[in-house]
Protein backbone atom coordinates (compact mmCIF):
# COMPACT_ATOMS: atom_id res chain seq x y z
CA UNK A 1 0.00 0.00 0.00
CA UNK A 2 2.83 2.78 1.31
CA UNK A 3 4.79 1.37 -1.44
CA UNK A 4 1.78 1.77 -4.40
CA UNK A 5 1.57 5.63 -2.96
CA UNK A 6 5.24 6.37 -3.28
CA UNK A 7 5.32 4.61 -6.95
CA UNK A 8 1.94 6.67 -7.88
CA UNK A 9 4.11 9.99 -6.85
CA UNK A 10 7.25 8.80 -8.22
CA UNK A 11 5.50 8.13 -11.79
CA UNK A 12 3.63 11.37 -11.24
CA UNK A 13 6.68 13.55 -10.66
CA UNK A 14 8.11 11.92 -13.51
CA UNK A 15 5.21 12.86 -15.81
CA UNK A 16 5.43 16.62 -14.53
CA UNK A 17 9.09 17.15 -14.48
CA UNK A 18 11.07 14.68 -15.98
CA UNK A 19 9.43 13.56 -18.76
CA UNK A 20 11.64 15.63 -21.23
CA UNK A 21 14.88 14.63 -18.90
CA UNK A 22 16.76 11.86 -19.46
CA UNK A 23 18.29 12.13 -15.73
CA UNK A 24 14.95 11.43 -14.57
CA UNK A 25 14.08 7.48 -14.92
CA UNK A 26 10.30 6.59 -14.63
CA UNK A 27 9.37 3.90 -11.90
CA UNK A 28 9.07 1.11 -15.14
CA UNK A 29 12.10 1.83 -16.59
CA UNK A 30 13.97 1.16 -13.12
CA UNK A 31 12.19 -2.45 -12.49
CA UNK A 32 12.85 -2.90 -15.69
CA UNK A 33 16.55 -2.56 -14.69
CA UNK A 34 16.11 -4.37 -11.76
CA UNK A 35 14.54 -7.45 -13.75
CA UNK A 36 17.42 -7.33 -15.78
CA UNK A 37 20.16 -6.98 -13.59
CA UNK A 38 19.18 -9.49 -11.60
CA UNK A 39 18.18 -11.93 -14.33
CA UNK A 40 21.69 -11.51 -15.72
CA UNK A 41 22.97 -12.34 -12.26
CA UNK A 42 25.02 -8.87 -12.53
CA UNK A 43 23.11 -7.46 -9.37
CA UNK A 44 23.24 -10.58 -7.35
CA UNK A 45 27.15 -10.95 -8.10
CA UNK A 46 27.85 -7.10 -7.05
CA UNK A 47 25.19 -7.99 -4.05
CA UNK A 48 27.61 -10.97 -2.88
CA UNK A 49 31.04 -8.91 -3.26
CA UNK A 50 29.10 -6.07 -1.01
CA UNK A 51 28.19 -8.86 1.57
CA UNK A 52 31.34 -10.58 1.71
CA UNK A 53 33.09 -7.26 2.10
CA UNK A 54 30.87 -5.85 5.03
CA UNK A 55 30.93 -9.54 6.70
CA UNK A 56 34.46 -8.93 7.77
CA UNK A 57 34.38 -5.25 7.48
CA UNK A 58 31.52 -5.61 10.60
CA UNK A 59 33.30 -8.66 11.86
CA UNK A 60 36.35 -7.30 12.53
CA UNK A 61 34.77 -3.95 14.05
CA UNK A 62 32.28 -6.44 15.96
CA UNK A 63 35.44 -8.10 17.47
CA UNK A 64 37.98 -4.73 17.86
CA UNK A 65 35.00 -2.65 19.24
CA UNK A 66 34.31 -4.79 21.74
CA UNK A 67 37.59 -5.30 23.08
CA UNK A 68 38.12 -1.74 22.63
CA UNK A 69 34.34 -1.00 24.60
CA UNK A 70 35.80 -3.09 27.17
CA UNK A 71 39.44 -1.93 28.03
CA UNK A 72 38.08 2.01 28.11
CA UNK A 73 35.47 0.36 30.60
CA UNK A 74 37.55 -1.56 32.79
CA UNK A 75 40.55 1.17 33.16
CA UNK A 76 40.26 4.74 33.80
CA UNK A 77 43.25 5.07 32.01
CA UNK A 78 43.05 3.45 29.08
CA UNK A 79 39.27 6.00 29.06
CA UNK A 80 41.23 8.94 29.86
CA UNK A 81 44.22 8.46 27.01
CA UNK A 82 41.54 6.68 24.22
CA UNK A 83 38.09 8.08 24.94
CA UNK A 84 37.96 11.25 23.97
CA UNK A 85 40.15 10.26 20.90
CA UNK A 86 37.39 7.01 19.57
CA UNK A 87 34.63 9.99 20.16
CA UNK A 88 36.47 12.50 18.10
CA UNK A 89 37.37 9.92 15.21
CA UNK A 90 33.72 8.88 15.18
CA UNK A 91 32.16 12.82 14.22
CA UNK A 92 34.92 11.66 10.69
CA UNK A 93 33.13 10.27 7.63
CA UNK A 94 34.81 7.47 7.88
CA UNK A 95 35.74 7.89 3.94
CA UNK A 96 38.14 10.51 4.94
CA UNK A 97 40.10 7.38 6.02
CA UNK A 98 40.51 6.40 2.21
CA UNK A 99 43.25 8.49 1.62
CA UNK A 100 45.36 6.85 4.76
CA UNK A 101 43.94 3.80 4.25
CA UNK A 102 45.40 3.70 0.41
CA UNK A 103 48.28 5.04 1.55
CA UNK A 104 49.15 1.81 4.08
CA UNK A 105 47.35 -0.93 2.19
CA UNK A 106 47.52 0.47 -1.39
CA UNK A 107 44.13 0.41 -3.46
CA UNK A 108 43.10 -3.11 -2.38
CA UNK A 109 40.17 -5.03 -0.46
CA UNK A 110 42.34 -3.94 2.60
CA UNK A 111 41.92 -0.39 1.91
CA UNK A 112 38.21 -0.85 1.65
CA UNK A 113 37.60 -3.31 4.87
CA UNK A 114 39.59 -0.59 6.98
CA UNK A 115 37.30 2.32 5.85
CA UNK A 116 34.41 -0.29 6.65
CA UNK A 117 36.05 -0.92 10.47
CA UNK A 118 36.76 2.80 10.56
CA UNK A 119 32.79 3.64 10.31
CA UNK A 120 31.68 1.13 12.73
CA UNK A 121 34.00 0.66 15.16
CA UNK A 122 33.39 3.65 16.94
CA UNK A 123 29.61 3.19 17.67
CA UNK A 124 29.99 -0.04 18.82
CA UNK A 125 33.46 0.66 21.35
CA UNK A 126 31.47 3.88 22.74
CA UNK A 127 28.28 1.21 23.20
CA UNK A 128 29.64 -0.99 24.33
CA UNK A 129 31.65 1.22 26.95
CA UNK A 130 28.44 3.15 27.52
CA UNK A 131 26.86 -0.47 28.58
CA UNK A 132 29.47 -1.95 30.98
CA UNK A 133 29.51 2.10 32.57
CA UNK A 134 26.07 1.95 33.66
CA UNK A 135 25.29 -1.76 34.84
CA UNK A 136 22.83 -0.77 37.45
CA UNK A 137 24.83 -0.60 41.14
CA UNK A 138 21.49 -2.64 42.49
CA UNK A 139 23.23 -5.78 40.07
CA UNK A 140 26.89 -4.77 41.10
CA UNK A 141 26.17 -4.90 45.07
CA UNK A 142 24.18 -8.29 44.52
CA UNK A 143 27.49 -9.56 42.58
CA UNK A 144 29.15 -8.28 45.62
CA UNK A 145 27.47 -9.79 48.11
CA UNK A 146 27.82 -13.37 46.45
CA UNK A 147 31.45 -12.68 46.39
CA UNK A 148 31.45 -12.86 42.45
CA UNK A 149 35.05 -13.03 41.18
CA UNK A 150 35.88 -10.61 38.69
CA UNK A 151 35.54 -12.92 35.74
CA UNK A 152 32.04 -13.80 37.05
CA UNK A 153 31.05 -10.63 37.80
CA UNK A 154 32.08 -9.87 33.95
CA UNK A 155 30.68 -12.61 32.59
CA UNK A 156 27.28 -13.06 34.40
CA UNK A 157 26.48 -9.56 35.47
CA UNK A 158 28.11 -6.80 33.67
CA UNK A 159 28.02 -8.47 30.29
CA UNK A 160 24.29 -9.62 29.51
CA UNK A 161 23.24 -5.87 31.75
CA UNK A 162 25.11 -4.04 29.30
CA UNK A 163 23.64 -6.00 26.36
CA UNK A 164 20.85 -3.82 25.26
CA UNK A 165 22.95 -0.71 24.63
CA UNK A 166 25.65 -2.86 23.30
CA UNK A 167 22.78 -4.24 20.48
CA UNK A 168 21.56 -0.13 19.80
CA UNK A 169 25.29 0.09 19.47
CA UNK A 170 25.46 -2.60 16.82
CA UNK A 171 22.57 -1.54 15.00
CA UNK A 172 24.09 1.78 14.24
CA UNK A 173 27.50 0.56 13.79
CA UNK A 174 25.95 -1.47 10.92
CA UNK A 175 24.43 1.19 9.44
CA UNK A 176 27.40 3.02 9.30
CA UNK A 177 29.45 0.11 7.59
CA UNK A 178 27.13 -0.19 5.29
CA UNK A 179 27.63 3.38 3.83
CA UNK A 180 31.04 3.67 4.99
CA UNK A 181 31.45 0.17 2.63
CA UNK A 182 29.26 1.91 0.08
CA UNK A 183 31.74 5.21 -0.38
CA UNK A 184 34.42 2.99 -0.30
CA UNK A 185 33.40 1.34 -3.34
CA UNK A 186 31.75 3.84 -5.11
CA UNK A 187 34.86 6.32 -4.58
CA UNK A 188 37.25 3.05 -6.35
CA UNK A 189 34.84 1.21 -8.40
CA UNK A 190 35.62 -2.16 -7.30
CA UNK A 191 33.34 -5.02 -7.98
CA UNK A 192 30.33 -4.81 -5.66
CA UNK A 193 27.37 -2.37 -5.63
CA UNK A 194 29.34 0.78 -5.44
CA UNK A 195 31.20 -0.34 -8.17
CA UNK A 196 28.16 -0.95 -10.21
CA UNK A 197 26.75 2.75 -9.49
CA UNK A 198 30.03 3.83 -11.09
CA UNK A 199 29.72 1.84 -13.53
CA UNK A 200 26.02 2.68 -14.21
CA UNK A 201 26.90 6.25 -14.03
CA UNK A 202 29.78 6.21 -16.68
CA UNK A 203 27.21 4.56 -19.29
CA UNK A 204 24.74 6.91 -18.28
CA UNK A 205 22.13 4.34 -17.29
CA UNK A 206 20.34 5.89 -14.84
CA UNK A 207 17.72 3.23 -14.89
CA UNK A 208 20.34 0.59 -13.61
CA UNK A 209 21.38 3.50 -11.24
CA UNK A 210 18.45 3.94 -9.96
CA UNK A 211 17.80 0.24 -9.08
CA UNK A 212 21.04 -0.21 -7.88
CA UNK A 213 20.55 2.46 -5.00
CA UNK A 214 17.02 0.30 -4.62
CA UNK A 215 18.71 -2.63 -3.63
CA UNK A 216 21.36 -0.83 -1.73
CA UNK A 217 18.56 0.39 0.92
CA UNK A 218 16.84 -2.68 0.88
CA UNK A 219 19.83 -4.61 2.19
CA UNK A 220 20.37 -2.37 4.95
CA UNK A 221 16.62 -1.99 5.86
CA UNK A 222 16.47 -6.48 5.47
CA UNK A 223 19.48 -6.92 7.65
CA UNK A 224 18.32 -4.62 9.92
CA UNK A 225 14.68 -5.83 10.02
CA UNK A 226 16.23 -9.34 10.12
CA UNK A 227 18.70 -9.00 12.52
CA UNK A 228 19.30 -6.01 14.68
CA UNK A 229 15.60 -4.98 15.18
CA UNK A 230 14.93 -9.01 16.09
CA UNK A 231 17.78 -8.44 18.57
CA UNK A 232 16.40 -5.63 20.51
CA UNK A 233 12.82 -6.80 20.25
CA UNK A 234 13.96 -9.84 22.26
CA UNK A 235 15.66 -7.72 24.70
CA UNK A 236 13.30 -6.03 25.41
CA UNK A 237 10.79 -8.38 26.29
CA UNK A 238 12.85 -9.88 28.13
CA UNK A 239 13.81 -7.04 30.22
CA UNK A 240 10.22 -6.24 30.10
CA UNK A 241 10.28 -2.85 28.52
CA UNK A 242 7.98 -4.02 25.76
CA UNK A 243 5.41 -4.49 28.76
CA UNK A 244 4.83 -1.45 29.06
CA UNK B 1 40.73 -7.73 70.91
CA UNK B 2 38.75 -10.84 69.41
CA UNK B 3 35.32 -11.27 70.81
CA UNK B 4 34.67 -14.72 70.54
CA UNK B 5 32.18 -15.91 73.65
CA UNK B 6 30.34 -19.13 72.20
CA UNK B 7 27.37 -19.10 70.46
CA UNK B 8 28.33 -15.01 68.90
CA UNK B 9 28.42 -15.01 65.74
CA UNK B 10 28.81 -11.69 64.50
CA UNK B 11 30.24 -8.53 66.77
CA UNK B 12 31.76 -5.16 65.96
CA UNK B 13 34.21 -3.82 68.23
CA UNK B 14 34.59 0.09 68.41
CA UNK B 15 33.62 0.48 64.95
CA UNK B 16 34.01 4.02 63.08
CA UNK B 17 33.90 4.42 59.31
CA UNK B 18 33.82 8.22 57.63
CA UNK B 19 32.57 8.95 54.55
CA UNK B 20 33.10 11.76 52.08
CA UNK B 21 30.12 13.68 50.50
CA UNK B 22 30.07 16.39 47.80
CA UNK B 23 32.85 16.36 45.13
CA UNK B 24 35.89 19.19 44.89
CA UNK B 25 35.84 21.54 47.23
CA UNK B 26 32.65 21.21 48.21
CA UNK B 27 33.33 17.33 49.49
CA UNK B 28 32.81 16.84 53.13
CA UNK B 29 34.03 14.25 55.55
CA UNK B 30 31.33 12.72 57.68
CA UNK B 31 31.16 9.94 60.17
CA UNK B 32 28.81 7.49 59.60
CA UNK B 33 29.01 5.31 62.67
CA UNK B 34 31.34 6.33 65.99
CA UNK B 35 32.61 3.54 68.11
CA UNK B 36 29.71 1.21 67.70
CA UNK B 37 30.41 -1.96 69.58
CA UNK B 38 27.84 -4.98 68.98
CA UNK B 39 27.30 -8.90 69.29
CA UNK B 40 24.93 -11.07 67.39
CA UNK B 41 24.34 -14.05 68.77
CA UNK B 42 24.07 -17.63 66.65
CA UNK B 43 20.09 -17.88 65.76
CA UNK B 44 18.87 -14.35 66.82
CA UNK B 45 16.70 -12.25 64.85
CA UNK B 46 18.44 -8.79 65.39
CA UNK B 47 17.07 -5.53 64.56
CA UNK B 48 18.97 -2.09 63.68
CA UNK B 49 16.44 0.65 64.26
CA UNK B 50 16.84 4.37 63.55
CA UNK B 51 16.12 7.84 61.86
CA UNK B 52 17.80 8.00 58.51
CA UNK B 53 21.51 9.21 58.48
CA UNK B 54 22.28 7.04 61.39
CA UNK B 55 24.48 4.79 59.59
CA UNK B 56 22.20 1.45 60.13
CA UNK B 57 22.81 0.70 56.42
CA UNK B 58 26.55 1.03 56.76
CA UNK B 59 26.36 -1.20 59.81
CA UNK B 60 25.17 -4.11 57.44
CA UNK B 61 27.66 -3.31 55.13
CA UNK B 62 30.54 -3.72 57.31
CA UNK B 63 29.29 -6.93 58.69
CA UNK B 64 28.83 -8.18 55.25
CA UNK B 65 32.29 -6.66 54.39
CA UNK B 66 31.19 -4.54 51.56
CA UNK B 67 32.85 -1.53 53.43
CA UNK B 68 35.77 -1.68 55.51
CA UNK B 69 35.54 -0.07 59.10
CA UNK B 70 38.21 3.16 59.50
CA UNK B 71 38.70 1.79 63.17
CA UNK B 72 37.87 -0.77 65.15
CA UNK B 73 36.93 -4.51 63.48
CA UNK B 74 34.52 -6.81 62.50
CA UNK B 75 34.45 -10.28 63.64
CA UNK B 76 32.71 -13.23 62.18
CA UNK B 77 32.47 -16.25 64.40
CA UNK B 78 35.65 -14.78 65.96
CA UNK B 79 37.84 -14.06 62.72
CA UNK B 80 37.88 -10.69 61.54
CA UNK B 81 35.99 -10.02 58.37
CA UNK B 82 38.14 -9.10 55.38
CA UNK B 83 35.68 -9.16 52.14
CA UNK B 84 31.85 -10.45 51.49
CA UNK B 85 31.30 -13.98 51.07
CA UNK B 86 28.43 -15.87 50.54
CA UNK B 87 28.27 -16.33 54.23
CA UNK B 88 26.98 -13.04 54.70
CA UNK B 89 24.56 -12.60 52.27
CA UNK B 90 22.97 -8.93 52.24
CA UNK B 91 19.22 -8.30 51.11
CA UNK B 92 18.89 -5.09 49.46
CA UNK B 93 15.76 -2.66 49.67
CA UNK B 94 15.59 -3.59 45.86
CA UNK B 95 15.59 -6.91 45.13
CA UNK B 96 18.02 -6.88 42.16
CA UNK B 97 17.05 -9.47 40.27
CA UNK B 98 18.47 -9.99 37.08
CA UNK B 99 15.91 -9.52 34.26
CA UNK B 100 17.58 -11.57 31.53
CA UNK B 101 17.14 -14.43 33.88
CA UNK B 102 14.32 -17.09 34.77
CA UNK B 103 13.35 -16.76 38.63
CA UNK B 104 15.22 -20.49 38.61
CA UNK B 105 17.88 -18.83 37.06
CA UNK B 106 18.01 -16.00 39.45
CA UNK B 107 17.75 -18.63 42.36
CA UNK B 108 20.82 -20.62 41.01
CA UNK B 109 23.18 -17.25 40.45
CA UNK B 110 24.65 -17.77 43.87
CA UNK B 111 25.17 -21.39 43.26
CA UNK B 112 27.29 -20.79 40.12
CA UNK B 113 29.50 -18.28 42.09
CA UNK B 114 29.85 -21.22 44.82
CA UNK B 115 31.05 -23.79 41.41
CA UNK B 116 28.25 -26.09 42.10
CA UNK B 117 27.42 -28.42 38.84
CA UNK B 118 23.97 -28.14 37.23
CA UNK B 119 22.42 -30.94 39.03
CA UNK B 120 23.17 -29.45 42.65
CA UNK B 121 21.99 -25.87 41.51
CA UNK B 122 18.70 -26.93 39.70
CA UNK B 123 17.50 -29.49 42.88
CA UNK B 124 18.91 -26.46 45.43
CA UNK B 125 16.72 -24.13 44.00
CA UNK B 126 13.48 -26.00 43.43
CA UNK B 127 13.82 -26.52 47.12
CA UNK B 128 14.22 -23.05 48.13
CA UNK B 129 11.56 -21.68 45.85
CA UNK B 130 9.23 -23.85 47.30
CA UNK B 131 10.59 -22.42 50.41
CA UNK B 132 9.15 -19.03 49.35
CA UNK B 133 6.02 -21.06 47.93
CA UNK B 134 7.06 -19.60 44.02
CA UNK B 135 7.76 -23.07 42.61
CA UNK B 136 5.03 -22.12 40.49
CA UNK B 137 6.86 -19.51 38.99
CA UNK B 138 10.16 -20.67 38.39
CA UNK B 139 10.14 -19.95 34.39
CA UNK B 140 8.98 -16.71 34.71
CA UNK B 141 11.06 -13.39 34.41
CA UNK B 142 11.39 -10.87 36.44
CA UNK B 143 9.63 -7.69 35.52
CA UNK B 144 6.49 -10.76 34.97
CA UNK B 145 6.45 -11.01 39.36
CA UNK B 146 5.16 -8.12 41.43
CA UNK B 147 7.40 -6.72 43.71
CA UNK B 148 6.66 -8.64 46.82
CA UNK B 149 7.21 -11.51 45.04
CA UNK B 150 10.39 -10.79 43.39
CA UNK B 151 11.81 -10.25 47.20
CA UNK B 152 10.98 -13.47 47.74
CA UNK B 153 12.84 -14.63 45.03
CA UNK B 154 15.68 -12.44 46.28
CA UNK B 155 14.99 -14.36 49.74
CA UNK B 156 15.44 -17.49 48.16
CA UNK B 157 18.45 -16.67 46.06
CA UNK B 158 19.98 -15.66 49.29
CA UNK B 159 18.95 -18.72 51.04
CA UNK B 160 20.26 -20.71 48.41
CA UNK B 161 23.75 -20.22 49.17
CA UNK B 162 23.09 -21.25 53.05
CA UNK B 163 24.41 -18.32 54.38
CA UNK B 164 25.40 -18.07 58.26
CA UNK B 165 24.39 -14.57 58.37
CA UNK B 166 21.32 -13.33 56.69
CA UNK B 167 21.68 -9.18 56.34
CA UNK B 168 18.62 -7.86 55.33
CA UNK B 169 18.84 -3.79 54.61
CA UNK B 170 15.32 -2.24 54.61
CA UNK B 171 14.23 -5.31 51.83
CA UNK B 172 10.57 -4.46 53.00
CA UNK B 173 10.43 -0.74 52.69
CA UNK B 174 9.05 -0.31 49.03
CA UNK B 175 6.12 -2.78 49.11
CA UNK B 176 2.51 -1.79 50.23
CA UNK B 177 1.77 -2.37 53.93
CA UNK B 178 -0.52 -5.48 53.34
CA UNK B 179 2.20 -7.41 50.96
CA UNK B 180 4.58 -6.62 53.78
CA UNK B 181 2.72 -8.27 56.24
CA UNK B 182 2.43 -11.22 54.09
CA UNK B 183 6.32 -11.25 53.81
CA UNK B 184 6.67 -10.27 57.65
CA UNK B 185 4.56 -13.85 58.33
CA UNK B 186 7.10 -15.44 55.84
CA UNK B 187 9.84 -14.41 57.42
CA UNK B 188 9.04 -15.35 60.60
CA UNK B 189 8.31 -18.96 59.28
CA UNK B 190 11.47 -19.10 57.58
CA UNK B 191 13.35 -18.03 60.09
CA UNK B 192 11.73 -20.50 62.72
CA UNK B 193 12.53 -23.28 60.07
CA UNK B 194 16.10 -22.58 59.10
CA UNK B 195 17.19 -20.64 62.57
CA UNK B 196 19.46 -18.31 60.68
CA UNK B 197 21.37 -15.46 62.09
CA UNK B 198 19.61 -12.50 60.82
CA UNK B 199 20.38 -8.98 61.37
CA UNK B 200 17.49 -6.53 60.36
CA UNK B 201 18.00 -2.81 59.47
CA UNK B 202 14.74 -0.86 59.14
CA UNK B 203 12.85 2.33 60.04
CA UNK B 204 9.94 0.83 61.04
CA UNK B 205 9.67 0.17 64.71
CA UNK B 206 6.59 -1.79 63.75
CA UNK B 207 8.73 -4.37 61.70
CA UNK B 208 11.29 -4.72 64.40
CA UNK B 209 8.91 -5.23 66.93
CA UNK B 210 7.29 -7.89 65.06
CA UNK B 211 9.99 -9.77 63.82
CA UNK B 212 13.00 -9.44 66.16
CA UNK B 213 14.97 -10.52 69.65
CA UNK B 214 16.62 -7.56 70.01
CA UNK B 215 16.32 -4.42 68.84
CA UNK B 216 19.11 -1.77 68.65
CA UNK B 217 18.09 1.76 68.52
CA UNK B 218 21.01 4.04 67.02
CA UNK B 219 21.20 7.51 67.68
CA UNK B 220 22.34 9.71 64.26
CA UNK B 221 24.99 11.99 63.46
CA UNK B 222 27.14 10.14 64.35
CA UNK B 223 25.73 6.78 64.31
CA UNK B 224 26.08 5.16 67.70
CA UNK B 225 23.92 2.81 69.47
CA UNK B 226 21.72 4.37 72.21
CA UNK B 227 19.62 1.64 73.47
CA UNK B 228 19.59 -2.18 72.88
CA UNK B 229 15.68 -3.37 73.43
CA UNK B 230 15.08 -6.72 74.05
CA UNK B 231 11.97 -8.19 72.63
CA UNK B 232 10.86 -11.19 75.19
CA UNK B 233 8.19 -12.70 73.34
CA UNK B 234 8.31 -16.06 71.53
CA UNK B 235 7.72 -17.07 68.27
CA UNK B 236 5.84 -17.51 65.95
CA UNK B 237 3.87 -14.29 67.02
CA UNK B 238 0.58 -12.78 66.86
CA UNK B 239 1.44 -9.14 65.62
CA UNK B 240 -1.90 -7.49 67.13
CA UNK B 241 -0.74 -8.80 70.58
CA UNK B 242 -1.69 -6.30 72.84
CA UNK B 243 1.99 -6.03 74.46
CA UNK B 244 3.99 -6.34 71.11
CA UNK B 245 1.61 -2.84 70.52
CA UNK B 246 2.60 -1.43 73.62
CA UNK B 247 6.53 -2.40 73.17
CA UNK B 248 6.04 -0.33 69.77
CA UNK B 249 4.53 2.36 71.54
CA UNK B 250 6.98 2.75 73.94
CA UNK B 251 9.77 3.35 71.68
CA UNK B 252 8.02 5.49 69.42
CA UNK B 253 8.08 7.48 72.23
CA UNK B 254 11.93 7.59 72.53
CA UNK B 255 12.21 7.96 69.50
CA UNK B 256 10.18 11.21 69.31
CA UNK B 257 12.61 12.63 71.89
CA UNK B 258 15.45 11.92 69.44
CA UNK B 259 13.98 13.25 66.32
CA UNK B 260 12.82 16.93 68.09
CA UNK B 261 16.64 16.51 69.07
CA UNK B 262 17.60 16.18 65.37
CA UNK B 263 15.44 18.70 64.58
CA UNK B 264 16.88 21.23 66.52
CA UNK B 265 20.10 19.71 65.51
CA UNK B 266 19.92 20.14 62.27
CA UNK B 267 18.37 23.82 62.66
CA UNK B 268 21.57 25.51 61.53
CA UNK B 269 21.99 23.57 58.42
CA UNK B 270 20.31 24.80 55.19
CA UNK B 271 20.19 21.27 53.65
CA UNK B 272 18.15 19.54 55.95
CA UNK B 273 15.97 22.75 57.47
CA UNK B 274 13.20 22.15 54.96
CA UNK B 275 12.88 18.01 55.86
CA UNK B 276 13.05 18.98 59.64
CA UNK B 277 10.48 21.60 59.58
CA UNK B 278 8.25 19.15 57.76
CA UNK B 279 8.44 16.45 60.20
CA UNK B 280 8.65 19.30 62.91
CA UNK B 281 5.17 20.21 62.09
CA UNK B 282 3.54 16.57 61.59
CA UNK B 283 1.21 16.05 65.02
CA UNK B 284 2.57 13.37 67.51
CA UNK B 285 2.94 10.60 67.05
CA UNK B 286 3.12 10.39 63.18
CA UNK B 287 5.95 12.32 63.15
CA UNK B 288 8.16 9.02 62.70
CA UNK B 289 5.98 6.74 61.13
CA UNK B 290 5.82 8.84 57.79
CA UNK B 291 6.80 5.72 55.64
CA UNK B 292 5.72 2.52 57.66
CA UNK B 293 2.36 3.86 58.09
CA UNK B 294 1.39 3.42 62.08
Amino acid sequence: MLLAVWLLAWQTAFELLGKESWQFAPPAAVFQALWEGVADKSFLEALWASLCRIACGFGLALVLGSVLGLLLACSRTCNWLAGPLVLGVQSLPSICWMPVAVLWFGLNERAILFVVLMGSLGSISMATRDGLRQVPVAYQRVASTFGASLTQRLLWVSLPAAFPVFISGLKQGWSFAWRSLLAGELLYGVAGMGGLLTMARDLADYARMFAAMIVVVSVSVLVDRAIFSRLEQYVRERWGLAAR
Amino acid sequence: MSADSPGTKVSLRGVTKHFETGVGKGARRFQAVRAVSLDVSDGEFLALVGPSGCGKSTLLNLIAGLEKPDEGEVFFEGRPVRGAGPDRLVIFQEPGLFPWLTVQKNVEFGLRVLGLDKRERRERAARYLQMVHLSKFRRSLPFQLSGGMRQRVALARALAVEPQVLLMDEPFAALDPRTRDILHLELQNLWLRTHKTIVFVTHSVEEAVRLSDRIVVLGSQPGRVRKIIPVPFPHPRDFLDPELVELRANILREFEEELDLLAKKEGDDDWHLEEGSIRARAPRGVAFGLADGI
